[in-house]
């Protein structure tokens, strides 16, 4: 496919990119798009139509896997009437005129879904109305269906014919929308675009980037966050046969060799002295008397609302009860990785990042260089979970890559990977309830070690009359970030063991018990319950829902737990059933419900669901980093396991449908299902646990 | 430590080290010593020859394939055999290109995911589109070749014995309910889904 041009591109602007969403704004001025028959037809940054182009859609937001690339082609194909099959797809690399170009918080199709319909009805129009022009017929008597613009006495003319006349049309200030009614793909059920190219081996990864004269580079890293390079004796290493260079890149030892395996084996040889500095007698024993003493005495104190202390003074029924996660890292297969090129002028990168408009941003920083001297290609990202958000094996790479005169490829080895991540922070939930005999809330005191996202927006929190928030953020000897729907992958366990220990001490039936906190009329009265403490209709039906597909507590063999995670208006409820009699499979069976607004491709929200379960079944159940003398002691997938085939459960998935626009999901059945796994454990085996994860 | 302390490029300096052929020699010399010879190796790889001058035959097939012959179909991940992604078919073995030196490999048949099929239809790759399994993909090469050599020992499996054997190929996405279906479909057992 040829390259598209930037040219034309930027009237097409993103006025505000903030955390907590997007807005794009289309300028109110109309103005050409371009001259007729000046090709490639391209109304907008989103869409190229032409006869060396066909019909390509630019994907702005990275792909990791949460099978974007499709969603956007079925959003498009149905705005402007194409056929699916016949768009073409353009992974864009970091930008400023596609608006949000982020693989996170569940956020990429829910922020391009918007603005992408208003791109491609754009488009449509002035197809129509240049081609209606053309015909001397009324453009509201004509309209688009498989590529084709259709008038109305049976003329038709494809969009790569269109082209030539959609271009001299103004852009249409507000283009009109098609109904949900005449969705031809959204909705559907429409397997990944790229499927046979990943079948095939023929999908280019980032790590598959190989520019002419490439050589391969390991980096020596301290094995203790924060150490100094001392010295180094690379004299071992130099010698073999294929090592290229030895280099000393700030506090660490870049070896580049003709590939990757020389590489790896001649930084084995590299003899490194490090000042391993302040976090060199850290340990995970040492953290946890830490977050004990932490726990005692907060440093911050927020009231969510009410008087915490006297509600829980005269309360009937008192609990205090701790729970913790561990430090987790995201190890996706494809470890980090970043090929760079400086050339006399210019720079050329290759990577797969998941946060490009924080790399666009950058770049001109982290390179020294202009952005029209820097070319970043984005490929296909083997694996994100929050890892590649990060820009840290980009910025290496390009640290080495100034210092030589070729491209050079960094890999991080998968020991590198887990043990220079950006770890899910390692935090401990201590919490004082109070509830009366009827076993309805009253007070709540929630204390933690890290900082809570935000002191008044808890999920927990909004049951209690009573509530305050403790923390004390701990200074951490590891680098902590984002890990699928981070703040709430720790705290999701904890309010929901908490809230299963407080239905335990009030004789109430865990599912039950949930249905009373969200409002439900039925449940909450015979609790005798004077009013219910929340009112959360959409997320009580999920939980009715899966109490029915689950037969709650209708089989004797199986132990049951349940929990339900909100993020973004996403809400889902999740049940597992771990079989009593044991076996190879710690959970057989695991129930989803899910209510994320309107679901664009039915089949791929069921992989995320998928995806969120067997990784949160992971977290719960094997998955922690220790830290020894400061150092990270798991190295690979043998001490840090990934779930299997063997212990896959069956997975029920229900996708509640909805009219409402497109929220995200990729990140939410992995919070709950880590505390709804092992609430099914403890019903099981009558033994809980409180500190993830169970078998470690 | 936050984690955007840690983001600062510093350059203290940096030391100059290209091998020299000099430096080549002895370290040949040494490794002579210890019984290691840099070598050629002839290997096959989807029907073609592709000859390998002054390579380490101690060197891991994966590398050879990736780094010196562009075969970048196969992928790195665990390199210590215990994850499956970097599988390859030796004469229709599934074997961890990760581990497997290459001097092992220079009188077998070797079947990249490249060369499975000419278009994409062998049965299990078409299986696999059937029941949507890819997710980010960069598994999913040595998912089916797994999966191919595995049929072609177990044409009708059961569902407890496609576990067990896929059991150490690893996927983070977490695909396997749909490598599960799309295996008893490729071998004629197709499940409700």
């Amino acid at each position: 496919m040829k390259p598209i041009t930037h040219s034309r591109r930027d009237f097409l602007k993103a006025t505000g990119l903030s955390a907590s969403g997007l807005i794009l704004g289309f300028p109110l001025q109309i103005q050409a798009a371009s001259q007729p028959g000046d090709l490639p037809f391209e109304p907008n940054a989103f869409i190229a139509i032409s006869p060396e182009t066909g019909i390509t859609l630019t994907i702005p937001v990275p792909e990791v896997g949460q099978n974007t690339r499709t969603a956007l082609a079925m959003i498009l194909a149905d705005e402007l009437g194409a056929d699916l099959q016949a768009v073409n797809l353009h992974q864009a690399g970091p930008r400023n005129d596609v608006g949000q170009q982020m693989a996170g918080a569940s956020a990429g199709l829910k922020r391009a879904y918007p603005v992408l319909r208003i791109a491609a009805a754009s488009a449509r129009e002035m197809l129509i109305t240049g081609v209606a022009k053309h015909w001397n017929v009324n453009p509201d008597r004509c309209h688009t269906d498989n590529s084709q613009v259709f008038g109305p006495d049976g003329q038709s003319m494809s969009f790569i014919e269109a082209a030539a006349y959609g271009g001299n049309q103004s852009v249409p200030n507000a283009p009109t929308l098609k109904l949900a009614s005449d969705f031809k793909y959204i909705g559907q059920d429409i397997r990944i675009l790229d499927a046979q190219e990943i079948g095939m081996g023929k999908t280019q990864f980032a790590v598959d980037a190989l520019p002419e004269g490439v050589r391969f580079a390991v980096l020596l890293r301290c094995p203790v966050l924060g150490g100094k390079l001392l010295e180094f004796d690379a004299a071992a290493a130099g010698k073999m046969r294929g090592v290229v260079d030895i280099l000393q890149v700030g506090d660490k030892v870049a070896v580049t060799a003709t590939n990757t395996w020389i590489a790896m084996e001649a930084a084995k040889r590299v003899r490194a002295q490090w000042d391993e500095g302040e976090y060199a007698s850290e340990s995970t024993k040492g953290i946890l008397a830490r977050q004990k003493a932490a726990l005692d005495n907060p440093a911050e104190t927020r009231v969510a609302q009410g008087d915490f202390e006297s509600a829980f003074a005269t309360a009937p029924i008192q609990l205090e009860q701790e729970f913790s996660g561990p430090f987790l890292c995201h190890s996706p297969m494809e470890p980090p990785n970043c090929t760079a090129w400086f050339h006399k002028d210019r720079v050329e990168i290759w990577t797969g990042c998941q946060s490009l408009n924080g790399l666009y941003e950058a770049l001109p920083e982290y390179t020294g260089l202009p952005h029209e001297r820097i070319a970043c290609h984005q490929l296909r990202i083997g694996g994100g979970f929050g890892r590649k958000l990060d820009h840290d094996f980009i910025i290496e790479a390009l640290e080495i890559a100034k210092l030589v005169d070729y491209p050079v490829k960094l890999m991080f080895t998968k020991e590198d990977d887990i043990r220079h991540s950006v770890y899910r922070a390692a935090d401990r939930y201590r919490y004082r309830v109070g509830m009366d005999l009827n076993g309805y809330p009253l007070a709540l005191q929630e204390i933690n070690c890290q900082r809570a996202r935000s002191w008044r927006d808890s999920a927990f929190t909004r049951y209690f009359k009573h509530a305050e928030r403790k923390f004390t953020r701990l200074d951490l000897p590891l680098v902590t970030g984002p890990l699928r729907g981070p703040h709430d992958n720790v705290s999701c366990f904890t309010q929901h063991s908490m809230i299963d220990a407080m239905a335990d001490r009030a004789g109430i039936d865990p599912l039950d018990f949930r249905l009373a906190l969200l409002g439900d009329q039925k449940v909450f009265r015979l609790l005798g319950w004077a009013e219910p403490p929340a009112e959360d209709p959409v997320m009580a039906n999920l939980v009715r829902i899966i109490r029915d597909r689950s037969n709650w507590k209708g089989d004797p063999s199986y132990g049951y737990g349940i929990a339900y995670f909100e993020k973004n208006q996403s809400k889902v409820a999740v049940a597992a059933l771990a079989p009593k009699a044991g076996g190879s499979r710690p959970i057989e069976k695991v129930f989803v419900a899910l209510h994320c607004g309107r679901i664009v491709n039915p089949l791929s929200a069921r992989a995320q669901m998928e995806s969120g379960v067997i990784d949160g079944l992971a977290a719960a159940l094997y998955q922690r980093i220790d830290v020894q003398d400061g150092r990270v002691i798991q190295k690979n997938y043998q001490d840090y396991p990934m779930l299997a085939m063997p212990e896959c459960p069956e997975i029920d998935i229900f996708l509640s449908p909805s009219e409402a626009e497109p929220k995200g999901l990729g990140e939410t059945a992995y919070p709950p299902t880590m505390p709804a796994t092992i609430s099914a454990l403890a019903d099981a085996t009558g033994r809980r646990t409180t500190d993830m994860p169970v078998f470690g | 430590m936050l984690r955007f302390d840690f983001l600062k490029p510093k350059f203290i300096k940096f030391l100059f080290l290209r091998g020299s052929t000099k430096d080549c020699r002895l370290y040949n010399q040494k490794r002579e010593r210890i019984g290691v010879i840099m070598s050629s190796i002839d290997l096959t790889i989807n029907g073609n020859l592709h000859p390998l001058a002054d390579v380490d035959p101690a060197m891991p097939l994966l590398w050879a394939l990736r780094d010196e012959l562009g075969l970048t179909g196969t992928k790195y991940s665990c390199g210590v055999g215990v994850c499956g992604t970097c599988v390859v078919l030796m004469n229709g073995q599934a074997v961890r290109s990760c581990i497997l030196p290459v001097r092992a490999a220079s009188t077998a048949e070797i079947t990249t995911i490249e060369g499975l099929s000419k278009d994409g239809t062998h049965p299990v790759q078409e299986a696999w589109i059937e029941e949507d399994v890819s997710q980010c993909g960069y598994c999913q090469g040595g998912q089916i070749l797994s999966a191919v050599a595995f049929l072609e020992q177990n044409p009708q499996p059961d569902e407890n014995s496609i576990r067990q054997s896929m059991a150490t190929n690893l996927c983070r996405c977490g695909t396997y309910p749909r490598i599960l279906k799309a295996i008893q479909l490729a071998a004629g057992k197709k499940t409700v889904s």
